[in-house]
């Protein structure tokens, strides 16, 4: 999801972008707790962003992915696409 | 110029302000800013109230392990904590007026609480001692004689048997018939016969469906054989000085030889159902007839594992169909889980200890409203405190004190006041439980909640109750402010106290505005007319060898001059009466058939106990003698007249029939309504007929002379036993309430 967002990746953007896409409602402490397991393993990196009026004038942390981060999204895409292909015809009859 | 918008609605402040005293800062922006967001996002979708209760949950739920702060100093050490309880020592004995109301208002409010506990665990506990409790059921019965209804917690023979043998979801069942009084002795010669009134006959199945231990004998044959007897461990010894009693002989009344084949354990006080020796059922003629004649068996059934409680009253419903057909008068039956038998259920001729869950619902609520009151008068006392304590708090945190040092000295504080309150808590119980124990009857020890489990959650709620606000207040204090001088209490917190001692104020109002109408309702019962004269009455129960010679012993009262008269009847004053049914008219009306109450009265009894006849007049001499237990001459009382359709006049010189003696009486006159029965009924129709069974002698005292007359009833009377007028018993289990509230 970091990635996807891109540059607007922050704790509520990330939240509402896996309810729409996956249909689950997923509780925003849970998505930083998440994201903060992300951060200590290395896979993301985050910095404070602008103050807006509807966050109380809080700052957004705006998460980017690490080189890690990316070499750990591939590594996740290869092993399923492998597996993918490793499914015998079979299964689809 | 730009112009602002109207201020948005902001979101709670306490949830916000409790993540900033645990986050840690780096993570504390990012987390405000998203609850923010998201709450402007339920603002403008789902309203305000929403929006704020969710924001309250999101707040608390980012309090994880990894958000909460860890202490940047190092937790306080032996010797911070030395100096914490040396302040909160001097404090207290500088103030000790402060400290002494503070730590006896909780002292008694746990006390209280404890007592209550105490009280509602032994009223829940009841029963629940049988392994097969959960599958236990109370059968009990209801009559329906047209258009009444009684229902009697007993029921006939039939059901146990039938229900045992006809319906798969019983594996046992079990009978009890009480018998009220017995006298038994030992074969020895001289031996004294000693009354009994804990009897009862028991089926065989007793030690199988209920779990009382066996200490001698075989519990499975013990209750088989008619004239058995199981005695229990007191009764044993009452009558042969040992509970070493098995294959010894025991004589009732002077004729029945009965076996002992078992010696149980004592019954306990946690159960309904109450006995001191029971004898084998099939003793009784009546354990061969299975019928639905007479309902004076209490009868338990055990269900097999997996059945349920309505299996068996669909099982039963079914059984009744099967006897009766759809006869309109045909009984209904009633399935009632044991467990709920003492405290749920209401019904007629119990067994005599009886539980109220209104009881113990009040009693529950008024431990809770006392801790809260206690519990509130410690936190407006903190916080008043608080002011004297503002400079040590500002000193502390412009030495370096975090807020969150502050507020755990304070809860700290809190917890050692708690604990001394509590060890005050436990001697005052102490001290108070054996008055306790004779006003509820119990015998309850404080050892079943010294439990560390119930200690340590009682411990740590009131403190945290308690102490948390008031450590709250004092740990945001602004330093800079207070040492300047210019400190004073925020204008929420001032709010907040008020509120809280406004709530305070008002429970203690309704406590006491409880007691007093308490207090009023039963000195209305004791002042309340009953419709008969109750001064200077002495009753004296009737045994059979006192009912044969009853002229003689009313002729030796009579004689002396303390006594002014003697009157005999069935029940004696507000004991109730039995019920039988009668018609109109001098033959047999079977659709027309009314219950009605029956006393069983003498010529001098109207008289005696000051009841005003309306019409007609009272039985004479003649009348009484005339004839046993057969009505010939009646009175009626007013509601018994109404019930027939008669006023009071026309009422003298009809005719009723009652199938029970297949006879018919005469009206001889009609008594204005008097209370017959508890004053907690209504008054209901009552028929006096003359002559029959005497259960109690009334002995009417010339004035002032109690006293001296009881001592003369004493000196003759064979049966020496006096009992104080019923209705003070039937008030005695309200004024149990209401001496534990005051």
């Amino acid at each position: 999801m970091v990635a996807v967002l891109h540059d607007e990746a922050y704790g509520v953007a990330i939240r509402d972008e896996l309810t729409s896409r996956t249909g689950r409602t997923v509780h925003i402490s849970a998505v930083h707790s998440s994201l903060n397991r992300l951060e200590k393993k290395g896979f993301i990196r985050s910095a404070m962003g602008e103050p807006t009026a509807e966050r109380g004038g809080r700052r957004k942390r705006l998460f980017t992915l690490t080189g890690t981060g990316k070499q750990a999204l591939v590594a996740v895409r290869t092993l399923r696409e492998t597996a993918w292909h490793q499914i015998p015809e079979v299964v689809w009859q | 110029m730009n112009r602002h918008p109207i201020k948005a609605p902001q979101p709670p402040g306490f949830p916000l302000r409790l993540l900033r005293l645990l986050c840690r800062p780096e993570v504390l922006e990012d987390i405000e800013g998203d609850v923010h967001e998201i709450y402007a996002d339920r603002l403008r979708g789902r309203g305000r109230l929403i929006a704020g209760l969710a924001f309250w949950y999101d707040c608390l739920r980012f309090i994880r392990p990894y958000t909460i702060r860890k202490s940047v100093h190092a937790p306080a050490g032996p010797i911070m904590l030395q100096n914490y309880l040396s302040v909160s020592f001097r404090h207290a004995r500088r103030h000790p007026g402060f400290s002494l109301i503070n730590v006896a208002g909780l002292a008694v409010g746990m006390a209280v609480a404890i007592l209550t506990v105490l009280f509602v665990s032994h009223e829940q506990s009841f029963d629940r001692f049988h392994e097969k409790a959960d599958r236990i059921a109370r059968i009990h019965m209801t009559w329906i004689f047209g258009d009444t209804q009684m229902e009697v917690a007993m029921t006939t023979t039939a059901p146990g048997p039938v229900a045992r043998a006809q319906l798969s979801e019983v594996e046992n069942a079990v009978r009890f018939y009480r018998v009220r009084e017995a006298f038994w002795q030992t074969d020895q010669p001289e031996a004294e016969a000693l009354k009994e009134s804990g009897m009862v006959y028991a089926d065989s199945g007793l030690f199988n469906v209920f779990t009382f231990p066996l200490r001698a004998g075989d519990p499975d044959a013990a209750l088989v054989e008619p004239n058995t007897l199981v005695l229990t461990e007191s009764s044993a010894r009452k009558y042969f000085g040992t509970t070493d009693a098995l294959g010894k002989t025991l004589i009732m009344n002077g004729e029945e030889v009965f076996t002992v084949t078992g010696v149980m354990q004592d019954v306990p006080s946690a159960s309904h159902i109450q006995f001191t020796m029971a004898a084998s059922f099939s003793t009784l003629p009546a354990s061969r007839d299975v019928s639905f004649d007479s309902s004076q068996y209490h009868t338990y059934a055990l269900l097999t594992p997996g059945a349920t409680f309505s299996q068996l009253q669909s099982g039963l419903d079914r059984l009744l169909t099967e006897t009766f057909g759809d006869n309109p008068s045909k009984p209904l039956l009633h399935v009632t889980p044991l467990t709920d038998v003492y405290l749920h259920s209401n019904v007629s001729a119990d067994w005599s200890p009886e539980g109220d869950i209104r009881h113990v619902r009040m009693f529950s609520a008024i431990a809770i409203l006392i801790l809260l009151i206690a519990c509130i008068n410690y936190m407006n006392l903190a916080t008043a405190r608080s002011v004297n304590r503002a400079r040590e708090v500002g000193m502390r945190k412009v030495l370096g004190a975090e807020g969150r040092q502050i507020f755990s000295q304070f809860v700290g504080e809190a917890l050692m006041l708690t604990a001394v309150a509590m060890l005050l808590a436990f001697g005052l119980v102490l001290v108070a439980l054996p008055a306790y124990n004779t006003l509820t009857g119990g015998e309850q020890t404080i050892a079943a909640l010294i439990r560390p489990i119930y200690l340590l959650s009682a411990w740590l709620g009131v403190s945290l109750l308690a102490g948390a606000w008031p450590a709250f207040g004092l740990s945001n204090l602004l330093p800079a402010r207070v040492l300047k001088g210019t400190y004073a209490n925020s204008r929420g917190g001032v709010l907040l106290r008020r509120g809280l001692v406004v709530v305070q104020f008002a429970v203690t109002v309704v406590l006491i505005a409880g007691t007093i109408t308490i207090h009023r309702q039963l000195d209305f019962m004791r002042d309340k007319e009953l419709g008969y004269d109750r001064q200077q009455l002495v009753i004296i129960p009737i045994d059979d060898t006192a009912r044969g010679r009853l002229d003689v012993l009313q002729e030796a009262m009579r004689s002396s001059n303390a006594v002014a008269s003697v009157a005999a009847v069935s029940s004696p004053p507000s004991g109730g009466a039995g019920v039988w049914t009668f018609n109109a008219g001098p033959d047999p009306r079977p659709e027309e058939r009314h219950l009605v109450g029956v006393l069983q009265i003498d010529e001098s009894w109207v008289d005696l106990m000051g009841i005003h006849l309306l019409a007609g007049r009272a039985p004479t001499s003649e009348e009484t003698k005339r004839e046993g237990t057969t009505p010939r001459a009646v009175v009626l009382n007013e509601q018994a007249a109404a019930l027939f359709g008669w006023t009071p006049d026309e009422a003298v010189g009809q005719e009723l029939y009652t199938p029970s003696r297949q006879a018919s009486a005469t009206v001889i006159g009609v008594a204005e309504d008097f209370h017959f029965a508890s004053l907690y009924e209504p008054i209901e129709p009552v028929i006096m007929h003359a002559g029959g069974y005497m259960g109690y002698m009334l002995v009417k005292t010339a004035s002032g002379a109690v006293p001296n007359a009881i001592a003369h009833l004493r000196g003759d009377a064979p049966c020496p036993r006096i009992c104080s007028p019923r209705h003070d018993r039937v008030c005695s289990g309200n004024a149990t309430c209401l001496e534990a509230v005051q």
